[in-house]
């Protein structure tokens, strides 16, 4: 069902992790990231692991969630395994032959490496929407585009438009299984017929949900409007962002992290 | 008494083909009034709402809050500061993705420091009882309680009143309840001027003083008792009275003289006993 | 004969998660062709579960419903023909109309049953004269008219179908008065000239008196009674308690009871009060002139 839908869902807790100023959260993301694709050997992802399942336990989110959260990219990986499996051909001897299909020992490893690098890359960024609020999200993502606005970047725009759209997707998604509901008692037919009766079957249910969803913005516009809404000019935050002591320790840590990371690269030959 | 709110002559259409939704109406709250606003739908009550707090601009005639003009675009912001509104659906008036951060929304539009900001928002939470879920996500409240969210967010930024426009019509007799509750203790104990639009009697019953709207403009005010002891005026006018006064008006007209005035429960079951021992 | 039977019907949200909450908790209940039943019960007791589960939008987890006799989920191919016999109109179902017409958009459940051209027709003119739409309107965009009258052009989309069970879940959500009235009525004269069995689902008592035979009342996910209309109100107090919000008449009848008055309490509509009173009077007035 359409409400399974965990990415971007937020568990919110008290631990270290979830109290991280999200600023420096979204920059540690992006710079995983990067290193992610950077660590090739034994050692690297090694740490990786390490690092993305030590944040997991320190922020108390179930494991259960990250594997709800990998389910729907399963497939993705299968594909990705399947492909590099049989197309790799390597040096040496292939390890064994499937029909007319040789695979070597080189693409099972790159496959492995690809598996832990995908994994990683899902529970690393999800744990980043699972410890930080939509809000906090987009608060820190608005403060760290700010100096855009000199180039007449519209970014206070862009972070409400993104903290209404987090706001009104569960909404949306739960009048969406409804309206679905309603034509199915009307006998619409939507998980049968070939692909145009299918497409077709999708016009009683988009109409509505978009003639709702603009009726929504419509009142949504006034009622901001009668809380005085004017734009980003002068407007005040509730949650002040300030940088504290553990904050520049957790940016510590996660430099050490980066920086053993990239030393395993000089150090250890790479797998890939 | 002082007047919070006050409209003269006030003309409003919405296009050029259509007829006009308000013709020449005449309105006024005075400071720490509950008035209750009812009507048909289609009568122009909401449209008249949006007026009071410069959402809407008269064509012709007038609207005053606290002695400003709604046309005057400098003093747009005080005026949606001194009356803020509340709508219908709970949902579509809800904007941030946690109930404290929704509450401050007002404020941190209005450039408040974020100390005070924190002080006003707790108040305004407790006011109206939805501080015990100020983390919780707006999706996971019932309407009731994200209708009290949504009452918070206006009295943060304290204003001097507060217009609701069907504010129960989609909630479930509980949520109503405690809704109305809230409403009534803002005007009772923090003498916040309250107009209420609705379509429940038993709500309209407990204002201090409720309008009629017809076609656009007043076809009678004065206290509920006056009102709805109007059996047949209230009922043409496609409304209906609480089941309170109905009876002692079928009863009269078996025969049995009853006052329709009494339209608390108490008040009726009293005329009920002393018909029945009398 | 029965037209609907629930057995055993058990459902949980999202089993077997930290937040399962019971839904539906071994409902028995059997709908009589013919009736208006009435659903009432506070938000979150299970009605909107159940009646999902009768024209099989919802797949029982445990239990059975028979159409009919027949369970509706023995060969899940017929259940889109379960769909057309249990007609369901959901709460605000003006958010469903899509259609250019009010016209097409009716014939959209009748086209679905893939009858003839003629058929459409004339089931189309038929709801729309229950819902009392007029031929001008037929042609119009749904989007062009009032929120009453959008909400009984969606009414008409389903009793279009002619289902052998009209279920509507809170039809009058939302309207003032008049439009209350209105579609009210016009759900119980479909009721009456068609015989066809009803179940309506609402938080106003007074509209459950008004109209319904019969009253399910519900209660965390359990029957808590179901009875006869006036069998229902002489629980009164219990209703009251369990925060159902009972017609202020019937208060007025409690409170009287409270005063010392030994009357009947089952009082649920102005005629019945009155008739109830008088024949208070009639009793008990004599003795006391005497």
């Amino acid at each position: 069902m359409l409400k399974d839908i965990t990415i971007g869902q937020h568990f919110p807790g008290n631990s270290p992790v979830h109290r991280l100023d999200s600023r420096i959260k979204i920059l540690v993301t992006i710079a995983y990231v990067v290193f992610l694709f950077l660590s090739s050997n034994i050692a690297g992802l090694a740490l990786n692991i390490i690092f993305v399942f030590s944040l997991y336990m320190l922020a108390k989110i179930p494991l259960k969630m990250l594997r709800k959260s990998l389910k729907p990219i399963l497939p993705i990986i299968i594909f990705t395994v399947i492909l590099n499996l049989f197309f790799i051909t390597g040096t040496g001897t292939p390890l064994f032959h499937l029909w007319k299909i040789n695979i070597y020992k080189e693409g099972v490893i790159f496959c492995i490496v690809m598996v832990i690098r995908i994994i990683c890359l899902i529970s690393g960024t999800s744990l980043l929407t699972y410890t930080t609020s939509p809000i906090e999200l987009t608060d820190g993502m608005e403060r760290l585009m700010k100096p855009l606005e000199f180039i007449k970047f519209p970014v206070h725009e862009m972070a409400m438009m993104m903290t209404i759209a987090l706001r009104f997707i569960p909404t949306l998604i739960e009048e969406t299984d409804k309206i679905i509901s309603a034509q199915k008692s009307r006998g619409a037919l939507l998980d049968s017929g070939s692909f145009k009766d299918r497409v077709k079957a999708l016009v009683p249910i988009l109409i509505p949900l978009f003639i709702s969803a603009f009726r929504r913005a419509d009142e949504l516009a006034t009622a901001m409007e009668c809380r005085c809404y004017h734009g980003g000019k002068g407007r005040t935050r509730l949650k002040q962002l300030k940088i504290t002591g553990s904050d520049i320790l957790s940016t510590v840590i996660c430099i050490v992290f980066f920086t053993a990371v990239f030393a395993t690269r000089l150090v250890m030959p790479s797998l890939i | 008494m002082q007047e919070m709110i006050k409209a003269t002559n006030l003309y409003f259409g919405y296009s050029e083909e259509r007829e006009n939704v308000l013709n020449g109406i005449n309105f006024y709250a005075k400071k720490g009034e509950f008035i209750a606003v009812l009507g048909s739908n289609g009568c122009g009550k909401s449209t008249l709402a949006k007026h009071f707090n410069a959402i809407l601009v008269p064509e012709k005639g007038q609207v005053k809050v606290c002695d400003m003009l709604t046309t005057q675009e400098d003093k747009l912001l005080d005026i949606r500061q001194k009356v803020g509104m509340v709508f219908q659906n709970p949902d579509n008036q809800i904007v941030a993705t946690i109930v404290e951060e929704d509450v401050a929304f007002a404020l941190e539009n209005m450039g408040v420091a974020p100390d005070e900001i924190r002080k006003r928002i707790d108040e305004a939470m407790e006011k109206t009882g939805v501080y015990k879920f100020k983390d919780k996500a707006p999706h996971h409240l019932s309407g009731g309680q994200k209708q009290r969210v949504a009452i918070a967010g206006i009295i943060a930024m304290r204003p001097d009143c507060i217009v609701l426009d069907e504010p129960t019509a989609m909630l479930d007799p509980e949520g109503r309840r405690k809704v109305l509750k809230t409403i009534k203790t803002l005007n009772k104990e923090y003498g916040i001027t309250v107009i209420l639009i609705t379509h429940y009697m038993d709500e309209a019953a407990q204002a201090d003083r409720i309008v009629v709207m017809s076609k656009g403009n007043v076809v009678k005010e004065g206290t509920p008792k006056e009102i709805f002891s109007q059996v047949e005026m209230v009922k043409s006018l496609s409304l209906d009275v609480p089941q309170t006064s109905e009876i002692a008006y079928e009863m009269t007209k078996l025969g049995y003289k009853m006052s329709t005035e009494a339209i608390s429960i108490d008040e009726c079951a009293q005329q009920l006993y002393d018909f029945l021992k009398g | 004969m029965s037209v609907l039977k629930i057995e055993n019907l058990s459902y949980t949200y999202n089993e077997g998660m930290p937040g399962a909450t019971k839904a539906l908790d071994n409902v028995n209940l059997e709908i009589e062709e013919g009736t208006f039943v009435g659903i009432i019960g506070h938000t979150g007791c299970g009605k909107s579960t159940l009646i999902s589960h009768l024209n099989g939008l919802t797949k029982p987890q445990q239990g059975a419903i028979y159409l009919e006799g027949k369970d509706i989920w023995k060969d899940y191919k017929d259940i889109r023909q379960v769909r057309f016999t249990v007609g369901l109109v959901f709460q605000y179902p003006e958010y469903q109309l899509f259609e250019e017409t009010v016209y097409k958009d009716i014939a959209f459940g009748p086209k679905n049953m893939g009858l003839s051209d003629e058929e459409i027709d004339k089931r189309v003119n038929m709801a729309a004269e229950f819902c009392g739409i007029t031929k001008q309107m037929l042609s119009a965009s749904p989007f062009d008219l009032s929120g009453g009258q959008k909400r009984r052009v969606a009414i008409a989309g389903i009793i279009a179908m002619q289902p052998k069970v009209l279920v509507l879940d809170e039809p009058c959500a939302g309207l003032d008065p008049e439009g209350r009235e209105q579609i009210l009525s016009q759900v119980k004269n479909y009721h009456l000239t068609t015989g066809g069995t009803v179940v309506l689902v609402s938080h106003s008592m007074e509209d459950i008196a008004n109209y319904a035979d019969k009253v399910l009342v519900m209660d965390s996910g359990k029957v808590y009674k179901y009875a006869p209309t006036e069998e229902i109100f002489q629980d009164a107090e219990n209703l009251s308690k369990m925060g159902l919000g009972i017609p202020d008449i019937t208060k007025v009848f409690l409170k009287l009871k409270e005063m010392g008055v030994d009357i009947n309490t089952d009082v649920y509509t102005i005629p019945y009060a009155i008739k109830t009173l008088l024949k208070y009077k009639a009793k008990n007035g004599g003795a006391n002139n005497a």
